[in-house]
């Protein structure tokens, strides 16, 4: 609500810890009021309202409280919550956590004001995702197919090449079909300067313009950190649905993030879950996760792809396990991939996309893709299977059959999964497929349909 | 004010659960807890811009829902505000919506048939007709039936007289009424109406429950054959992420044998919402053969939605399964995910600063789970016929470990346990139900039920015990094979693989977006039982005269590429053909041996 009143300044400041300021006397205050903050030297900061209590409100401070002093920080209220300006300028921008270019050409217009924290769509006037998104990276589009209003998280390891593919992500990705404009929404949080200048450099070389770069670095603020996917989803929900883009975002890392979120939990002391993550994770990662969609009466769209480091690979760890409780799917990077050199890592095993089905087939990709995408699926997973019986009782006691099997297992992870940085159309990967099927007989390739079998074999 | 909790001072008089408007923009609230002059408030809608000082109007009644016509084919929120043509795009704070639509009109008829049940087997009702007329003068006791509106080609949508409400008519008209319109008077001159409000955390009242047991059929053959449940029982689903347990819940919600089904959508994906939306518009049930839509009704607290109305919606969804219980309807409740519950009440919790027990949930929360799937079952309700409300419940633990306190307290409470296995869902086996874990505690009154009727279930009993058998056997050999490898196998203990693998693939396995295999008879899956039972029987005689598995299989191979697709067939029929033919293999055998 906006009081219509004037803005009113305090210096009431009790505490401070971590990057929160707890006051006392606070007589008018909105819960998650924008809050603006002159330290003694003039610098101005801003922060918002976590709690809103007369005896004690809590404020976080985006951009920290180093070297806030306690006696003499003014702070005001603005009596209104905070707002992002949205501008379809954004486009081909580069931003910090808080929205405002950081790339030297000028300020951008808002076209509009928006809350970051957005309003739930209405479950009942969403439509089912169901157009197929071209990533340009088979073990996706042919096996685990995104389609546009979905999310679907890619699960890492440290030290896999978690960058490379969502940067490769966020300069191939197509969609088939659609006379709606496609944007790319690209918020980093947490991300080293290495990593930084990686992302920089690749959308650069891509030429793409209809790319936004949210970025906050490993030493910029926590705060801003938690704010970036907030903004990102924003602006994500303004170009689709309101200028009608389909929105692709992606946001990196999510550990970085929950991370953050940590620190401010424990800041307020209040009650740690699992790891010392808050128990509304889960609760909190929805209001992001959640805003990707479509809606019946619009043209546009927001789809998401969070990426995310599991610690120590452990895809129980609560970062992972309440990311896949709440998206639709996972594509997996695998660390035995990696180590035999292939890119990207992907293991079609464990990997699954929730939507895949609405969005191929005939009409959206082609019609024998279910099939194959099954037969694939079946052949590598006995292959897998062959190989551990191998590793206990030797080759020798292997048929010819299980031979041809091993020797596809091995062709499909040189070839199919091992792509590089070269982008596929979706009918490269579905003759890439065949080329593979090829190595099996026709009689054994029980999960297509016999005339389809004839048609491509 | 911290997230959804509100402290309020100078409320006079307040009382506990009682509904308050917060704010100018009269966000919806219950009042939790009452400390001195505070009161404290969680508020079912987002709280951000809301200022301190602002002011609080008490409604003075507790969280209730209108019941009435309108509700079916409905969707709603977890405290009734119809989310579909509410013309919202999004949920924004301060939406009005009405519980019911308001403009339709409903043709009202005051009489009503006189149901006697009849057990035929797997269809378990016939109904019989002797119609009541309800008219002046009539007296009418709490939860009596006043009449009906037909309210979709599916169902006949009975109009209760309010359960704590006596009196007598003084007059009731057929004719076509909107909820707002009185359809007749008592004497005392209060209007009758279509509607009227049942608090959603007091379970409804009825006469008695009522034991008398009918298999809850699911149509899915893992769970009809193995771990079945009865009508009126309850069920808890664990499983981690990804493991199906809202396929499942959806899947029962489409082809159970209750009449009517409600699903409790907790803190889960919009995404799926719309899928059902759209799914239960074409869909005919086995049933009815109408659209799901019909029959069915949809809680929506999606996991950005507000937590506290999250937390009410699970209440909401078994208080409108118990009003249509009390008209006599066999009714399914699925609450996907009770976790999701659990964690909105832990929120809630938090902020009032109460003390935490295991893992933060409030210390009550066992209490509340236990009351929860306690208000299932069968009963003879106030209206005087049999109605029933099964409950489904998804349980989604951490990091797929049932250890969890969610999953434990539920255990204590429902009387199946379906728990699904994170590798069988890699594998792509659905539904992912592990043997090592599942369990029912109905078997024996199924068991009981179905020797009543032997020409359906009669070979239930054994061809079980076979089948567990194998499946439990195959469990010990592949723990040697994961050992030492199947080097040292004997002959029979690749029998027994061989066969596990056949019943795990050609009848565990079903795909709930197959056509003819989403939903599976009884009967079929009895036949198919009895035929697997056999072909096992085969295998081993085969094997004890001397031949080898590999062998079998491959001279047989086209047998038992029959035998493992028997579930696309829809012909029972040809069922028993697959079946004779293993069967003339079998005796074979037997006349050998002799
Ligand atoms: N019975 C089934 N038949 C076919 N496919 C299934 C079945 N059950 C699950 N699946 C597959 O598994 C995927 C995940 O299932 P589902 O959405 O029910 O998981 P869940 O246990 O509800 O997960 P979450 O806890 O994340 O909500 C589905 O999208 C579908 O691809
Ligand atoms: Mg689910």
């Amino acid at each position: 609500m906006n009081t219509g009143l004037e803005s009113v300044t305090y210096q009431t400041v009790e505490r401070i810890q971590g990057p929160l300021l707890f006051l006392n006397n606070i007589k008018r205050v909105l819960f998650e009021e924008m809050i603006n903050i002159e330290m003694s030297n003039g610098e101005i900061r801003q922060g918002q309202v976590l709690q809103a209590d007369p005896n004690l409100t809590i404020i976080q401070v985006f951009e920290g409280t180093e070297l806030i002093e306690k006696d003499s920080v003014k702070v005001t209220f603005s009596q209104d919550v905070f707002k992002l300006g949205v501008a379809e300028a954004m486009l081909g921008r580069t931003m910090n956590g808080r929205g405002l270019p950081i790339d030297g050409q000028g300020e951008i217009l808002p076209e509009a004001f928006h809350e970051v924290t957005g309003n739930p769509i209405n479950p009942a006037e969403r439509i089912k995702p169901g157009d197929f998104i071209e990533t340009g990276i088979s073990s996706i589009d042919m096996l685990n197919s995104l389609v546009l209003g979905q999310k679907l998280p890619i699960f890492s390891g440290a030290g896999l090449p978690t960058k490379e593919v969502a940067a490769q992500i966020a300069t191939q990705a197509r969609i088939k079909n659609q006379e709606a404009d496609f944007a790319v929404i690209f918020g980093a949080m947490g991300i080293t300067e290495r990593d930084g200048r990686f992302f920089q450099r690749s959308f650069e070389n891509a030429k793409i313009s209809n790319l936004i770069f949210f970025s906050n670095y490993a030493s910029d603020s926590i705060i801003e950190r938690l704010l970036i996917p907030r903004i990102a989803m924003t602006i994500a929900e303004y170009l689709a649905f309101e200028k009608g883009y389909h929105s692709l975002v992606i946001l990196t890392d999510i550990l970085n993030y929950a991370e953050a979120l940590r620190e401010v939990s424990a800041a307020r002391e209040e009650f740690p879950g699992r790891l010392g993550y808050p128990g509304y994770l889960y609760t909190d990662l929805a209001t992001i996760y959640e805003r990707v969609g479509r809606i019946i009466s619009k043209k546009g769209s927001v789809t998401l792809f969070p990426v995310l480091t599991m610690p120590n690979d452990d895809i129980t760890h609560p970062v992972p396990d309440l990311t896949g409780y709440i998206t639709e799917g996972q594509i997996f990077l695998d660390r035995n991939l990696f180590n035999m050199g292939y890119y990207p890592p992907i293991n079609p095993l464990p990997s699954l996309s929730r939507l895949m089905n609405a969005g191929i087939g005939k009409g959206k990709t082609r019609a024998d893709h279910r099939e194959i995408a099954d037969q694939l699926y079946a052949f590598y997973a006995k292959g897998v299977q062959l190989r551990q019986l191998v590793a206990i009782a030797g080759v020798d006691s292997l048929s010819d059959k299980d031979r041809r099997f091993l020797k596809f297992t091995d062709e499909f992870e040189q070839r199919f999964i091992h792509q590089g940085q070269v982008r596929r159309t979706i009918e490269n990967s579905l003759d890439l497929s065949w080329e593979l099927l090829r190595m099996i007989p026709k009689d054994e390739l029980t999960r297509i349909k016999k005339s389809v079998v004839d048609h491509y074999y | 004010m911290i997230g959804p909790v509100v402290h309020a001072e100078g409320l006079k008089r307040s009382k506990k659960n009682s509904i308050v408007y917060v704010g100018e923009d009269k966000l919806i609230g219950e009042i939790v807890q009452i400390q001195g002059n505070k009161t404290i408030i969680q508020v079912y809608e987002k709280t951000s811009g809301l200022g301190i000082g602002e002011p609080i109007q008490d409604l003075n009644r507790p969280l209730s829902l209108k019941l009435g016509p309108g509700l079916l084919g409905n969707i709603i929120d977890g405290v009734q505000r119809q989310l579909k043509g509410s013309g919202y795009l999004f949920i924004e704070k301060g939406m009005s919506g009405n519980p019911l639509p308001i403009k339709k009109q409903w043709h009202f008829i005051p009489e009503y048939e006189n149901i006697k049940e009849i057990e035929i087997g797997e269809k378990f009702a016939e109904l019989k007709y002797n119609t009541i007329e309800v008219k002046s003068k009539d007296k009418l006791n709490g939860g009596e039936i006043l009449g009906y509106v037909q309210e979709t080609d599916a169902i006949k949508h009975y109009i209760l007289n309010p359960p704590n409400r006596q009196g007598v008519i003084k007059e009731i008209n057929e004719g076509k009424f909107t909820i707002e319109d009185p359809i007749g008077h008592y004497t005392d001159g209060n209007p009758i109406m279509l509607y009227h409000y049942w608090s959603v955390r007091i379970p409804r009242p009825f006469q008695q429950r009522v034991i008398d047991t009918q298999p809850f059929i699911t149509g899915q053959r893992v769970l009809d054959f193995l771990y079945p449940i009865i009508d009126g029982g309850t069920a808890m689903i664990p499983g981690g992420f990804g493991t199906g347990k809202t396929i499942l819940e959806q899947t029962l919600a489409k082809f159970s044998s209750a009449h009517i089904a409600i699903l409790t959508l907790c803190g889960e994906r919009g995404n799926e919402i719309a899928d059902v939306l759209a799914e239960f518009k074409q869909l005919n049930d086995p049933l009815t053969g109408k659209p799901m839509s019909e029959r069915s009704i949809i809680i929506a607290n999606t996991s950005n939605m507000p937590v506290a109305a999250r937390e009410a919606s699970i209440y909401s969804g078994m208080t409108l399964a118990e009003y249509f219980r009390d008209m006599g309807y066999k009714v399914a409740v699925t609450a996907d995910s009770t976790s999701r519950w659990a964690e909105a009440l832990r929120e809630v919790s938090v902020r009032l600063e109460e003390v935490p027990g295991e893992k933060g949930y409030p210390s009550y929360l066992p209490k509340l789970i236990g009351r929860f799937y306690e208000r299932a079952g069968k009963v003879k309700a106030q209206s005087n016929r049999i109605g029933s409300v099964t409950v489904i419940g998804a349980v989604s633990p951490p990091g797929g470990d049932f250890s969890d306190p969610i999953s434990q307290y539920t255990l204590r409470y429902a009387n199946a346990l379906w728990g699904l296995d994170v590798n069988l869902a890699r594998q792509r086996h659905y539904p992912a139900i592990n043997f090592e874990i599942s369990f029912t505690q109905y078997l024996n009154e199924i068991l009981a039920y179905w020797d009543k009727y032997p020409d359906i279930g009669g070979n239930w009993r054994e061809s079980r015990k076979v089948i567990v058998k194998i499946l439990k056997d195959e469990e010990e050999i592949e723990k040697i094979v994961r050992l030492i490898g199947k080097d040292t196998l004997t002959e029979p203990q690749l029998g027994t693989l061989a066969a596990a693998e056949l019943i795990r693939d050609g009848f565990l396995r079903q795909s709930a977006f197959s056509d003819i295999d989403g939903y599976c008879p009884i009967k079929k899956t009895y036949e198919m039982a009895l035929t697997l039972q056999m072909t096992y029987e085969w295998i081993t005689s085969a094997i004890r005269s001397g031949h080898t598995t590999k062998e079998i299989f491959e001279k047989e191979k086209s047998i038992f590429e029959r035998v493992n697709r028997m579930k696309e067939l829809e012909n029972l029929k040809q069922i028993s053909e697959i079946r004779n033919i293993v069967a003339e293999k079998l005796e074979a055998y037997r006349k050998r041996k002799a």
